[in-house]
């Protein structure tokens, strides 16, 4: 469609005195600030390897496999983090657990592998959400390098690993109900479920204006 | 007849040129490169026995020949390359070897503004290069050269004008003369006709104040020479660019006629 | 002094080295500088952990540019694309081969203080040299294969050219006014008429229209049309990586450098500084103290060029082809014109302060009836001022 001739709006260039006409004052001006900048030697850097930063409580970096009281991976291989990743970066083999070792009493399956590709990974937070029973969550983690790509595909015992380290820092506290099927079992006792990324009220991202963050 | 084979030094060479461009310029098929490489650096040699500068100075006739080998080359790559992008870059070649030849012969300010007018000239070759002549590719334009037997004629009697000239009124009529040492300087190639008066102000005056020294090649003597001896034409030179200006600005549109 | 040093080409070859080793050098330093001046400004730190203060930053990257992978991409015409920065390199350096970094000597066995003393057509040469500088962002950007790279050169060819005119026409005042292109005898002709012979206050418009030019000439970021990240990803040298890449830089840096030597001999006095550095002062280490002086210019220079990098936004592409053609080209003429009647008149010299402060109001004044809309003949064009406060709020 072509524009009609009243749509268009000409803006005219704002008419210039003399000294703007010359440049000479907008050049001086921009120097004057610029190098009162250079001059008053106030700084907002962090100095990061030495100082880290702080992070907000719903920071997503990298995941961990929750463990159960009785030191079992909270997993049941459900295969709802798999199927939400948008990465396709999960990949999960389950198996049934046995019947007869007291280890699994309660229950029926766990994976038998657990694989995620660190690299592949977009730090969205889907798994947490999607995972029924709060078997995977996402720490503060956010230095990982490696120098190989398969160092960070991540299997279970590294994903448990992580939440050995970081269940006491105080900054990735489990966010996970308790309970023989970690919770997702007793629906009489199951809270009104918000999202795993759900953050306090005091947080600053709580205050954000932005839909979609549910307080608790 | 007898007076054309009498210049055969300088006919037959500029006929092995003629062959050597003609064989060069771009055409269907594959050139013969090797041939009429051979049949153009013979040529050269040919007239480089006819037309010696004369200097003893080894340093000197090397860099003449280096200078003047790459102009000539150069010249000849230009014309005959199919890519117009590599011509107008062999053009750029041609002047930095015509400004080495200056420079050689003590004229640096020429050497100077030569670049700073043509490097600007060849830029505007090179921006019409791009935008114009290569926007579906190599062109039939390109590929095939327009009457590559006529033009190559027509611009070797050109030369062979010129030559002719040189020969007749240039090098041959400076002769060692007897009893003079060959090794002082002697006025280079051509001599000043001698029924022209010569503007006093064109000739390397010595200076009053300094009277050891002349000012041939400075600033001051190129000054009086183009404002004393070629002021005529200085001025109508200027005539011409002031009406070139004044013809863009009236061919330009203006910014009623909607654009700019 | 012994027979050895006689020989004109030892002192060459030693200008020429102390001369390329310091222009090495201060390019390296010039950019860790630079880095240092726009962190500060932005109120951060900037490099700081290569050595004492960031001080060996210049070395690392130095060594990264060298140990990095140097990529000729498939699609790129190989020889040119190589010859780019090489031209670039190659002419900016040249092009200082006849600027003064000292008090010059004409003295066989001291130390010149010049690369190639006595080249009567100092700033010409300059000139010449330079405007090759253009052919290798031209060959460049064409031989990238790349539309980003095609359009950087292109704007690049235009530019160059045009902002030649007005460099060359600043600084036929002062060639009039000393009856002389070579920089060491404007140089020493400012020394010998003393702190008010200085070209600054004759030819204050000529020296703003050069230094203007000159910024645009060596593409630095208030004219740098040609790299425009935003528009065109980097310019001419978008396909270039590794040590090629840094060598453009090498190229526009030495061109920073020379130009900050040029407008410190040309209108403030070279090495010249009153009661320190006169014509006339012969004490022991007098020589140390004008190649301090020289230098302390240069570095406010080009200090001054980096802050101004950081500071003024960059040009749109009419605005800078209207500030050469409609601005500095007939305030340069005018320029000409003044000296020239001044000269031929015989008014004293400082006629010529005032009547360039004159010029200059003029074409102030000019502008501001340029920029006022045309009444009448442009009915169809509403003026609009809303959506530039509504801009604001974004």
């Amino acid at each position: 469609m072509p524009i009609c001739a009243d749509d268009v709006e000409w803006v005219e260039e704002p008419s210039m005195n003399f000294w703007e006409s010359t440049f000479l004052p907008a050049i001086f001006g921009g120097l004057q600030i610029t190098g009162s900048h250079v001059v008053d030697g106030k700084t907002v850097t962090h100095q990061y390897p030495e100082e880290k930063p702080v992070l907000p409580l719903h920071y997503r970096g990298v995941h961990r496999l929750n463990k159960d009281e009785a030191g079992r991976v909270k997993c049941v291989a459900c295969m709802m983090c798999a199927t939400a990743c948008p990465a396709h970066c999960i990949s999960i083999v389950a198996t049934e657990a046995p019947k007869d070792d007291p280890l699994w009493n309660g229950r029926d399956k766990f994976p038998l592998s657990f694989e995620l590709d660190e690299l592949k990974c977009i730090y969205c937070g889907m798994c947490e959400e999607a995972c029924p029973c709060d078997a995977i969550e996402l720490t503060h983690i956010y230095d990982l390098v490696g120098t190989t790509r398969a160092e960070l595909v991540f299997d279970k015992n590294k994903l448990l690993s992580v939440y050995d380290e970081t269940k006491d820092c105080g900054l990735d506290p489990v966010r996970t109900k308790r309970g023989a099927l970690s919770g997702c079992s007793e629906f009489a006792t199951l809270p009104t479920l918000g999202p795993a990324t759900s953050v306090k009220a005091d947080d600053r991202a709580a205050k954000a204006p932005s839909p979609g963050v549910i307080h608790d | 007849m007898n007076s054309l084979l009498e210049q055969a030094p300088l006919l037959a060479p500029l006929a092995l040129g003629i062959l050597a461009v003609w064989m060069l310029l771009p055409r269907e098929g594959n050139r013969a490169w090797i041939i009429a490489g051979l049949c153009g650096v013979s040529a050269l040699l040919w007239l480089t026995k006819n037309f010696l500068p004369p200097t003893d100075n080894v340093v000197q006739t090397g860099m003449f020949y280096a200078f003047a080998a790459g102009a000539v080359l150069s010249g000849v790559m230009m014309i005959t390359e199919s890519n117009p992008v590599y011509a107008a870059l062999w053009f750029a070649m041609v002047t930095l070897s015509v400004c080495g030849l200056f420079l050689i012969n003590a004229a640096p300010f020429l050497a100077a503004t030569t670049v700073i007018v043509y490097a600007g000239a060849i830029v505007v070759t090179f921006l019409f290069v791009i935008m114009l002549a290569q926007q579906g590719g190599a062109t039939g334009y390109d590929r095939k050269a327009f009457q590559p037997t006529l033009a190559s004629i027509a611009g070797f009697m050109l030369l062979a004008c010129l030559m002719f000239t040189l020969q007749e009124f240039g090098g041959k009529a400076i002769a060692v003369e007897e009893g003079e040492d060959p090794r002082m300087p002697r006025p280079q190639f051509i001599l000043p006709p001698a029924t022209v008066m010569a503007n006093p102000l064109s000739q390397p005056m010595p200076r009053k104040d300094k009277p050891d020294q002349n000012d041939l090649g400075t600033l001051q003597g190129v000054g009086r020479s183009l404002f004393g001896d070629y002021l005529f034409a200085v001025e109508l030179a200027g005539t011409v660019l002031l009406i070139a200006t004044i013809g863009t600005i009236a061919l330009a549109p203006r910014r009623s006629q909607g654009t700019l | 002094m012994n027979e050895w040093l006689q020989n004109p080409l030892i002192m060459t070859g030693v200008a020429i080295g102390v001369a390329l080793g310091g222009i090495l050098t201060t390019c390296a330093y010039l950019i860790l500088l630079e880095r240092k001046l726009s962190a500060w400004m932005q109120d951060r730190l900037g490099p700081n952990r290569v050595g004492p203060l960031g001080l060996l930053q210049p070395l690392a990257d130095g060594a990264k540019l060298m140990l990095k992978e140097d990529i000729i991409p498939g699609h790129v015409n190989k020889f040119l694309f190589v010859l780019g920065p090489a031209i670039s390199v190659f002419t900016t350096m040249l092009a200082f081969a006849v600027v003064p970094f000292g008090p010059v000597s004409h003295e066989k066995g001291q130390f010149p203080f010049v690369i190639a003393p006595g080249v009567d057509l100092g700033i010409v040469f300059i000139f010449a040299v330079t405007s090759l500088a253009v052919y290798s962002i031209i060959l460049g950007g064409w031989a990238s294969n790349n539309k980003y790279s095609a359009l950087g050169s292109l704007r690049a060819s235009a530019q160059v050219v045009s902002y030649e005119i007005p460099l060359g026409m600043s600084v036929v005042g002062l060639a009039l006014l000393h009856s002389s292109m070579s920089l060491e005898k404007i140089l020493t002709q400012q020394a010998e008429m003393g702190f008010l012979g200085w070209n600054i206050w004759y030819q204050p418009v000529a020296c703003l229209i050069f230094f203007t030019a000159a910024l645009a000439e060596s593409n630095r970021l208030p004219f740098d049309l040609t790299e425009c990240e935003q528009e065109l990803v980097g310019g001419f040298h978008t396909e270039y990586s590794a040590m090629k890449w840094a060598m453009f830089f090498l190229g526009e840096y030495t061109h920073v450098i020379t130009i900050s030597f040029l407008t410190s001999v040309l209108f403030f006095g070279g090495w010249h500084f009153p009661f320190i550095a006169e014509a006339a002062s012969a004490y022991p280490g007098a020589w140390v103290v004008k190649v301090a002086v020289l230098l302390f210019k240069v570095s406010c220079m080009i200090v001054l060029i980096q802050m101004l990098r950081w500071t003024i936004p960059r040009f749109r592409f009419d605005q800078l082809m209207s500030l050469a053609w409609k601005g500095l080209i007939p305030m340069a003429t005018a320029n000409v014109l003044i000296v020239m009647c001044v000269l031929e008149f015989n008014l004293p010299r400082i006629w010529l302060f005032p009547l360039s402060v004159a010029l200059f109001v003029a074409v102030g004044l000019i502008g501001t009836q340029a920029s006022l809309p045309a009444g009448g003949a442009t009915v169809r064009r509403k003026k609009v001022t809303a959506p530039v406060v509504a801009a604001a709020h974004h």
